[in-house]
This record gives C-alpha cells, structure tokens and sequence, in this order.
C-alpha cells in the first residue's frame, strides 16, 4: 500500500515479549483454565504456536449457542444451525466462499438479525435483548472485521483506546499504558501514532485484533484473520490469537479457510457447505473425513462438479 | 493459414461446411455469419463441419461452435463436427453443456412490479428516517442530561469544520446579495419617489427570505454533502459495524454530536449573513442614493421586528435539521461501493435543496396566513 516497508520486515510477533507485561486482568478466567486438562486434543507441532495449546474441559461453560438458525438476506443461505462454543475453546468457521459463514457470524454478531432461530450469547438472547442488554452483552466480546475496519480518521491509539474512552471511565493515562501494553502484544509497540492509512495490511490487521481485544472480551470473533498475508506475517497473527486465549482466558470464533492457521489453533473446526453445517469435528478427524465435500477442502481437491465441461457436442466419427 | 471461403455441401436434408483455415479471433466473425445463413436455410436438419482442413482454433472459434449448437438445437436441428485433430477436440471440449452456459435468468421487471418496489422502496426509507430522527432525540437527550457522552472534542471539532470554514462565503455571498438589491431596489423605487424604502426592502427580504435560504443552500453543497460522504466512507469500510459491535451506538458517535453542530452553525450564520448584507445594501443605498448610513439603519431598525428575526432563525434551524439528517440517513444508508457513497452524496443535495425550498414555502404561506387571520 502506502506503506514502503516490504511486509518481511515486520517483527514475527513479540515472542520474547516479557511475560508481565502482559495484561492479566484480576481474578481472570485464565487462572482456572490452565489448571484444565488438555483433554482430547492431539498435540500440534509446537513450533508454530508460542502459548501453550489447551482445549478447555468438556464440560465448560457453552458461552455461544445458535440454535436452530436460519440466516441469509431474502433467501436463506444457512438453515437450521446448531452450533456451541464453550468458554476458553479456539472454534474455526469453515467453508468455500459464499458458503455463508461470514453471514452467519454477521447475524452472531448482532448486525443481521437471523430469518428464524436464536442466538444465545452467554446464555442471553442475542436479538430478544434490548439494545441496552445487547449492547452490554456486545461488549463482553470483541470482533475484528475482514477489512481491519479501523477508523481511518483517527490515529492507532486512539483507535484502539476508543473502547476503553468510550465505554469505561478510567482515566486517561491508564488508558494510555492499556494501548500501550496492548500494541506490544501484538507487535506494533512504538506505532500509536501512526495513521491507519500509513500501516502495511499485516500491521492493520493485528491492530484491529488488538482493538478488538482492548476490554478483555470473553469471546472473541475473527473474521478471516491472516488472509492475503504472507505465511510469517499469518503465522504470527495466529500466535497472536494463541495468545489472547492465554492471557485474556478468550474464547475465539475464527471464519477462515487457510489450512495451516486452522490447524494450528483450532480446538475444533465446523466446516458449512450447501446451506447446512457439513462436518464438525478436531481438524484431525476432518481432514480424515471421507465426505468428499470435506475431503476436497482438506485436501485441495478441486470441485468434480465444477469441472461440467466436456463433449457436449455430437460428433460425427 | 488464414482463413478461406469454407465449402458448403447440400447432402440431402444435411449440410456439411468444409471449414478451411484458422477459426480465431480474426476470423470467427465472418465464419459465424456464414454458418448462420446455413443453419437458417430451409429443409437443412444437420449441419456437419468439417475440420479436415481446419487450422488452428481459439476460444472464439470454439465459441462460434458451441453457439451454433445451441442455435441449432433450438429450432430442432442438429450440430455434428467431423474430422476433428486433436487440438480441435481438446478446445471443443472445453464447451460447457447447453444448460450450464445459460446464466440464471434475470428478473423481468414489469412495470407493476416497479411500481410497487417503488412505493415500499421510499415508504421503507421515510420509516428508517423516523427510526433515525427518533434515535437521535433520545441518544440526544441523554447526551444533555449528561447520562451519557459525545466523544470529547467532537461537537468542538464539527463547529470548526462546519462554521468557520462557511463564515467567508456565507459573508461574501450575503455582502453581495445585499448590494445587488440595493443597486435594482434603487433603480425601481427612485421611479417612484419612493427611493428611501430601499432600506425597507433590503432588511426585510434579507430577514425573513433571502439570507436564511442561500445560507442552507450553501450549509447543504458543504456540510450536508460531508456528512453523507463521510458517513457512507466509514459504511464501506465497516466502521460502523465495528462500531455496533463494540456496544457503541454510532447515532450517538456519530450523528448526535453532527447534529448538535449543525444546529448552532445553520442560525449563526444566517445571523451574521443578515448583518453582512443589510451593510452591504447600505453601503450601496449611500453611494447610489446618497442615503446616509445612519438613516438607512434607522429604518432597518424600526421596520424589522423581533418576530421577523425569529422567522428567519427559526426557519435556518429547520433548514439545518433538514440537511443534517438527509446527509445522515443517506450516509448510512450507503451501500457496500464507492459508487454508492457519490450517489448518497449527490441525493443529500438534491433532496436537502428540494425540501428546504418546499419548506420555506411552507412558512410563507403560513406566516402570510397568521398576519391576515
């Protein structure tokens, strides 16, 4: 973009960051989680995450439930979705594009109401509320846009400390440390300055991740987070993701479809395809899939129904 | 090879086009008319082409193919191709089925259809404008009884880029204004022996009619327009979603403290372009008229009364709500592109000048009324 510096310069992601700098918020949920058993899930290879990976028990806490959902404009895309994601759980959204997800997690996220169902976010109905409830309940989560949707009048700081001016009143140097603190955790300590227009699309990215997570939400929702960005650059926004789970106890709700992101971070992978939710399982379980619809998608297979083409035409021996 | 004449063969009901040369792009044009004009002849069933002395084929050559096909097939004859190389085949089979090449089909609009889609197209649009300008009033009263807040340095900001950037032309527009009438005022009413009510004309129309208008008229071309082309800017890029998201009302963000502005900046204005240009008709009325200044603003102050004033103010209020929730509606009602944001920028002015005039009609009509009844 404007930005000069080739994307390769970019720091990978604060890994020797030190570890109290990072914000632990009192009494956080974290504490609790990591005495959990890292039940279930296959180890992954570590070297592409920094935080250690720990699905949560299965008997935590459901803190999103859609149940029974229809959601789509004038025809429905998706119908009848069942869906639930426990508290400290990393959930990926998976499926072709136009397949709907990011529809579905438009109407989760309280800005297209559903044709039919009910979205429960911890354990509150999502468009039975009033605005004041939903607005309550949006703030107990944070989402970070497919375009990074950061405010293009404003400097990083204070787009990132928008939150916190807008919906908190701690005074204005605690704010401060909070986006300074922030920015360091995803790897943009010493921009908060700097316009949004003058950051490279990986910078832009991880810090519409950090204003999403400035109010320690408790789920989070990431809307393709690393596509069209090179495989370092990727890879330390999944490390980021990592760490917001570790630090913040976030849930978080994923929509991509790069392979190597969801493996590594994903608990659990709910792949949506022909307007119903196709599969739903580990990554391991889904790539082993013999639908062949899931196959094709884990294994880069391209469509056979795509291919339509061929001999149409008699001809004549 | 370039491409020949092919050579056309009647075998009974059949027709077989011996193609000679290249099928590409330079010659697929006249190839299609010429196996049109055999594919329309009478008692043909079978066109058969004939590749033996076929050059090379490209995607319009296979296009001219595949199009014959279904030409042919339409009116119940039939395409065989004889005689194909390799490469032939390997482009015709790129070919998709008759019924996958067709796209979905495109509604069909008739003008009922139209009509309807119309009315509830605008009727949906007055119910969100009553969405809007009742969330506004209540994001607005709770702003004032300080139960919540506007962003800290924004109504500041919105007073600077809405008023003082307007307070030169607003000056120099009414300045003029006032000169101009005074100049054919003069003209007129010296006919009359009546050249002295030249102070009369001037302080009335500017009160009550001219300046409260061109000054709404100016406040739409530069703020109304800002407003729908930011607002919409932010709806492309998602900000406001973002924004919804974060539990953050964006009338409240956004609107209220533009609406705020906009109501002391549209009187304030329309005051100062008042004073602007009664002295700039009086500046004329002493050259042309010899009328001294004290004279004229003698008779400004005797004929303009407190309640002309507060037509002229009143009515600049409502211009200015007028042109800050046009801007604002269409704004975010922006859709998903950049055109769309020129096209809600373009409707801000028409319809903020079209209903601002409709409105100061209105208000003549009204006060003219109260004076008589």
């Amino acid at each position: 973009m404007t930005q000069p510096t080739p994307h390769r310069t970019e720091p990978r992601a604060p890994v020797g960051l030190p570890a109290p700098s990072a914000p632990a918020r009192p009494g956080a949920r974290s504490e609790a989680q990591r005495g959990a058993p890292a039940a279930s899930t296959p180890a992954l290879p570590s070297e592409t995450s920094a935080a250690p990976r720990r699905a949560p028990a299965a008997d935590a806490e459901v803190i999103l439930e859609c149940r029974d959902l229809s959601v789509g404009y004038d025809k429905p895309i998706l119908e009848h979705i069942n869906l639930s994601v426990r508290r400290g759980e990393i959930v990926a959204l998976l499926g072709g594009s136009g397949c709907g997800k990011s529809t579905l997690l438009r109407a989760i996220i309280g800005l297209q109401p559903p044709l039919a169902g009910e979205i429960l976010v911890f354990g509150q109905s999502m468009y039975g509320a009033s605005p004041d409830e939903r607005n309550a309940l949006l703030r107990r989560t944070g989402t970070a846009f497919q375009q990074d949707a950061l405010f293009g009048s404003m400097t990083l700081e204070d787009n990132i400390a928008l939150p916190l001016r807008e919906l908190t009143k701690l005074p204005g140097a605690v704010i401060c440390e909070m986006v300074r603190m922030r920015l360091a955790l995803v790897g943009l300590a010493g921009m908060a300055h700097r316009m949004p227009t003058a950051m490279s699309g990986g910078q832009r990215k991880r810090a519409a991740l950090a204003r999403a997570s400035i109010l320690d939400p408790e789920l989070m929702f990431c809307d393709e987070p690393s596509a069209g960005l090179d495989p370092v650059i990727a890879a330390g926004i999944d490390e980021t993701l990592m760490k917001f789970r570790a630090t913040l106890g976030a849930s978080l709700v994923v929509v991509t479809h790069e392979l190597e992101s969801m493996r590594a971070i994903a608990d659990r992978a709910v792949m949506f395809a022909h307007g119903k939710i196709l599969a739903e399982g580990t990554i391991d379980e889904l790539s082993s899939s013999d639908d062949p619809d899931v196959h094709g998608f884990f294994h880069r297979v391209a469509d056979p129904a795509a291919a339509t083409t061929g001999a149409a035409i008699p001809s004549a021996s | 090879m370039p491409l020949q004449a092919p050579v056309i063969e009647r075998d009974g009901r059949a027709a077989v086009v011996r193609l000679r040369g290249d099928l590409v792009v330079r010659t697929a044009g006249a190839l299609y008319v010429r196996l049109r004009g055999v594919a329309k002849r009478r008692g043909v069933k079978t066109v058969v082409l004939d590749f033996s002395d076929a050059g090379r084929i490209d995607s319009a050559g296979t296009a001219v193919v595949a199009l014959l096909d279904r030409q042919l097939r339409r009116s119940g004859k039939t395409l065989e191709l004889a005689h194909m190389a390799d490469q032939h085949r390997a482009a015709i089979e790129l070919t998709p089925p008759a019924d996958a090449a067709t796209a979905e089909p495109a509604v069909e609009q008739g003008f009922v259809e139209w009509f309807g889609a119309e009315v509830l197209g605008r009727w949906a649009v007055l119910g969100e404008l009553g969405a809007l300008v009742a969330d506004t009033l209540r994001q607005t009263g709770s702003v004032v009884t300080r139960k919540k807040r506007i962003p800290a340095g924004s109504l500041r900001h919105h007073l600077d880029a809405m008023g003082v950037g307007a307070i030169f032309i607003v000056g120099l527009l009414s300045f003029l204004t006032g000169m101009t009438m005074a100049f054919q005022g003069a003209v007129q009413l010296q006919r009359f022996g009546a050249g002295v009510f030249v102070a009369d004309m001037i302080a009335m129309s500017m009160v009550r009619e001219l300046v409260p208008l061109m000054t709404a008229v100016i406040i739409t071309g530069r703020t109304g327009a800002a407003i729908a082309a930011e607002l919409g800017t932010m709806q492309v890029r998602s900000e406001i979603d973002a924004l919804k998201t974060m539990g953050i009302n964006p009338v409240r963000f956004l609107i209220v403290p533009r609406m705020l502005a906009i109501t002391v900046i549209g009187p304030s204005l329309t005051l100062m372009g008042i004073f602007v240009g009664i002295l700039g008709g009086m500046l004329v009325a002493s050259v042309t008229l010899d009328m001294p200044a004290v004279t004229f603003w003698a008779r400004v102050v005797d004929r303009v009364t407190l309640l002309d004033f507060l037509h002229g103010l009143g009515k600049s209020v409502v211009f200015a709500w007028i042109i800050g929730f046009a801007g604002s509606l269409l704004g975010m009602r922006s859709g998903g592109d950049a055109g769309s944001v020129g096209t809600a920028t373009t409707r801000t002015v028409v319809v903020s000048v079209f209903l601002i005039i409709l409105v100061d009609a209105a208000f003549a009509t009204i006060a003219t009324f109260a004076r008589h009844g």
